[in-house]
C-alpha cells in the first residue's frame, strides 16, 4: 500500500469512528430519555394507589414532562436516521393535541364539580369539630393490630369479619362484606370473582401495581398488600377495620371511623385527581404495538406516546448496527479481543489512543479499560468456570462487537435470536449509570418465541429492570445504580447471554417459565 | 391534658384539604382546612394557628404572601409550604423568607406529619401523638 493510500485510510477510519462516536452519544442520550419513560410509567402508576396527596397540577406537569421525553426520542432518532422517521412528528402533535383537551375538558369538569361542592357543603353544613374530638379518642381505644405497615393498593377504610385464605382454602366460601387476608392473591378467574365481595384485602406479599391491586381499585375496595405475616396473625371470624388510608389495622369495628368516612369522604376513583390520572396513563402508557400475532409494526400502528417512543428506540439501535456492519473503514478501524469464550470479537475504540492493536495475537478484554465491557464478559466467562447454570459449549455467541470507551460499551451480539444488543454506562456518578439490552425472541412458532421471551423478562424483571415485551422481543432497562451494584447486574446479563444457548437446546414447546427463571436466579447470584 | 395542635391547611384543591383533613384529625390534630386564600388570610387574623400548611401556587393569593402575612403580624406561627411538581425553586424562595420547611407534591400523608412534627417540637409542643405500633 502506497503511503498516499495509507494516510487516505487511517484519514478515513478516524472518520468512521468519528461518526459513531457522535452516534452512540445520541443512543445513550435518546436511551436515558426511553428509561425516562418507564421510570414515569412506574412512578405514575404507584401515585394511582392513592398512597400519595397529588392535585391536578401535577398530573398536568407530568403530561408535559412525558412529551418532552417523547419528543426528544424521536428527535435523537432523526438524528441518528439522517431524518427518515420525520412522520413521527405529525403523530406526536396529534397525540398532544387529544390528551391536552381530554385533560383540559376533565379540568373544568372538575372545577364545575367544585363550584357543586361549595354548594352542597353550604347545605350541609362544617363538620363538626366535637365529632372530630371524639374520632381520636375512638381509635385510641381499639387495639392496633398493624400500624403504618404494608404498602397501599387502593384508599379507603372498611370492617368486617376477617376470611383467611390460608386456612379457608376454598375463594368461593368468601361470604361479602367480610376481609379477605391471604398470603398472595394470584390473578386467577375464581379469585377475582371472590375479590368483588370482599370488604377490604389484607396480604402479606405483592406490589400495589400487581393485576390484584388493580382489580381492588377497580371495585374500590381498600387494600393493603405487604403486611408480612396478616395470614399468620388474622384468624377467620376475627372482625377487624382496615384504614388503607394509613396501611393501619385496628381489631374491632371502628363504628366512629366508618361514620367520618361515610360523611367525609369520597373513594380515590371518584376523586376527579385520580380520574385525570388514570385517564393519562390509559392514553400514554400502553404498549400496543407487537402485541397480536404478528411481530411487523411500524408508525401507523402506534396508538400511545409508549408505542412510539417503544418503536424509536428500536429504530434507533438499528439503525446504529447498520452503521456499524456498514462501514467498511469501521471494520479496519475495529480491533480483535480475546473474548474469554469462543466467540469471534472485536472492538471499536472510540477514544484516541485508548488502545492499540497487538503486533501479533489479540487484545485481551482487560487491556480495553471497558468498565462495562470486562463486566459483561467476565459474566459470560464465568459459566465456563461452572459459576452459573450450565451452558451449552463451545460457543455462546458467535460474533461480537464491542463500541466502547472506558466508561461505556455498545455490545452488538449477531445471532438470529436471543439477545442481540447491551449498552451501558458505568460511572462514579450514579445519576448517569444505567443497563439497556434488548432479546430478540426469533423467528419461531408464534407460542415459541412468546415462551422465550417470557422466559428473557422474567429474569429480568427479577433482576429489577423495567421490561417491555413485544412480539419481536423483551428490552430492559435499569439506571441510577452505582457503579458496584451495575457492575454486578452486567455481570448477570453476561451470565443471562451465555445460558440463554443452554435454554434453547431444551424444548420450548414446553416453556416452563418459572422452572426456567427460578434456575437461572438461583445460579446466578 | 395537652393542648391540641391547631393547624391550618390551605390549598385551592380541594382533594389536598380532603386527603389532609382525616390524615391530622386522626392524630389529635385541630385541622382547619381552606382552599380560598383570601378567607384564609381573615382567618388567620381571627385566630392564632400554631403551623400553618399552605401551597405556593394559588390563583388570587399566593403561598408566599400568606407566608410574609403571617411574619409580618410576628406570630409565633410555623409555616411549612407545599410546593407543585415544578415549584422546587420558588420552595427555596420560601425557606429563605422564613418558612419553617417545605413539602413537594406529591407526598405521603405520613411525610407531612413528621414535617408538622418538627414544627411541633420546634414550637416547643410535645408533638404528634404517634399511635403504638406492633
Amino acid at each position: 500500500m502506497s503511503w498516499l493510500r495509507r494516510i487516505f485510510v487511517k484519514s478515513s477510519e478516524a472518520e468512521g469512528v468519528r461518526l459513531v462516536k457522535l452516534r452512540t452519544v445520541r443512543f445513550r442520550h435518546l436511551l436515558r430519555h426511553y428509561g425516562k419513560l418507564l421510570d414515569l410509567q412506574a412512578d405514575a402508576a404507584e401515585k394511582q394507589t392513592g398512597e400519595y396527596v397529588l392535585d391536578k397540577q401535577y398530573i398536568l406537569s407530568m403530561a408535559e414532562i412525558l412529551f418532552e421525553v417523547a419528543d426528544t426520542v424521536v428527535f435523537d432518532l432523526n438524528v441518528m436516521t439522517n431524518q427518515r422517521c420525520t412522520s413521527f412528528y405529525p403523530l406526536m402533535d396529534q397525540f398532544h393535541a387529544e390528551i391536552k383537551k381530554s385533560l383540559t375538558s376533565r379540568t373544568d369538569e372538575a372545577k364545575r364539580r367544585k363550584e357543586a361542592g361549595k354548594r352542597s357543603e353550604k347545605r350541609k353544613g362544617a363538620y363538626s369539630p366535637a365529632s372530630e374530638g371524639s374520632l381520636m379518642q375512638a381509635i385510641a381505644r381499639y387495639p392496633l393490630l398493624y400500624g403504618q405497615k404494608g404498602r397501599v393498593a387502593c384508599r379507603g377504610v372498611a370492617a368486617g369479619p376477617v376470611f383467611n385464605l390460608s386456612t379457608e382454602k376454598d375463594p368461593e366460601r368468601l361470604p361479602a362484606g367480610a376481609v379477605l387476608v391471604a398470603t398472595k392473591i394470584e390473578p386467577k378467574a375464581e379469585l377475582l370473582r371472590a375479590v368483588q365481595k370482599a370488604a377490604a384485602i389484607l396480604t402479606d406479599s405483592g406490589r400495589p401495581t400487581d393485576q390484584i391491586a388493580g382489580a381492588a381499585r377497580e371495585f374500590r375496595i381498600p387494600t393493603i398488600v405487604g403486611l408480612q405475616n396478616a395470614s399468620e396473625q388474622l384468624m377467620t371470624g376475627t372482625v377487624v377495620t382496615v384504614d388503607a388510608d394509613e396501611n393501619t389495622v385496628y381489631l374491632g369495628r371502628l363504628h366512629e371511623l366508618l361514620d367520618y368516612y361515610r360523611e367525609e369522604r369520597l373513594g380515590p376513583e371518584e376523586e376527579l385527581e385520580y380520574v385525570l390520572l388514570r385517564s393519562l396513563r390509559q392514553a400514554v402508557f400502553p404498549l400496543t404495538i407487537g402485541q397480536g400475532e404478528g411481530t411487523e409494526y411500524g408508525i401507523h400502528e402506534c396508538k400511545t406516546l409508549h408505542d412510539i417512543v417503544h418503536l424509536a428506540q428500536e429504530m434507533a439501535g438499528e439503525a446504529l448496527t447498520e452503521l456499524v456492519t456498514g462501514r467498511r473503514d469501521l471494520r479496519r478501524a475495529s480491533i480483535g479481543l480475546n473474548a474469554g469464550f469462543d466467540a469471534s470479537m472485536n472492538g471499536i475504540f472510540l477514544n484516541e489512543g485508548q488502545v492499540s492493536a497487538p503486533l501479533d495475537g489479540k487484545l485481551e478484554i482487560r487491556a480495553t479499560k471497558s468498565l462495562p465491557l470486562c463486566a459483561f464478559a467476565s459474566g459470560v466467562v464465568d459459566l465456563r468456570r461452572g459459576q452459573g447454570p450450565a451452558m451449552h459449549s463451545p460457543s455462546a455467541v458467535d460474533k461480537i462487537t464491542a463500541i466502547v470507551d472506558d466508561e461505556y460499551a455498545h455490545i452488538i451480539l449477531f445471532q438470529p435470536s436471543g439477545f442481540d444488543m447491551v449498552d451501558s454506562y458505568m460511572s462514579e456518578s450514579k445519576e448517569s449509570n444505567y443497563i439497556y439490552c434488548r432479546f430478540i425472541a426469533g423467528a419461531h412458532e408464534v407460542d415459541l418465541a412468546a415462551g422465550r421471551s417470557k422466559v428473557a423478562g422474567e429474569i429480568l424483571s427479577r433482576l429489577n429492570f423495567v421490561t417491555a415485551r413485544t412480539g419481536r422481543g423483551v428490552t430492559g432497562w435499569i439506571g441510577n445504580l452505582p457503579r458496584g451494584e451495575l457492575h454486578e447486574r452486567l455481570l448477570r446479563i453476561g451470565r443471562l447471554v451465555g445460558c440463554f444457548k443452554e435454554m434453547d437446546a431444551g424444548d420450548w414447546r414446553n416453556p416452563k417459565v418459572q422452572e426456567r427463571v427460578e434456575n437461572f436466579i438461583l445460579h446466578s447470584v | 391534658m395537652k393542648k391540641k395542635l391547631q393547624v391550618m391547611t390551605l390549598d385551592d384543591e380541594p382533594i389536598v384539604g380532603k386527603r389532609l383533613k382525616p390524615a391530622l384529625t386522626k392524630y389529635g390534630i385541630e385541622v382547619e382546612v381552606f382552599e380560598d386564600p383570601v378567607k384564609a388570610m381573615k382567618r388567620l387574623d381571627e385566630k392564632e394557628f400554631d403551623i400553618v400548611v399552605t401551597d405556593v401556587r394559588m390563583e388570587e393569593i399566593n403561598g408566599i404572601q400568606v407566608l410574609e402575612h403571617i411574619l409580618s403580624r410576628g406570630k409565633n406561627t410555623k409555616v411549612i409550604i407545599v410546593t407543585g411538581y415544578a415549584t422546587v425553586e420558588v420552595a427555596r424562595e420560601a425557606l429563605v423568607k422564613g418558612a419553617f420547611d417545605f413539602i413537594a407534591k406529591p407526598f405521603k400523608p405520613d411525610d407531612l406529619r413528621a414535617a408538622i412534627d418538627r414544627a411541633a417540637r420546634a414550637l416547643g409542643h410535645p408533638g404528634i401523638q404517634q399511635e403504638e405500633t406492633e
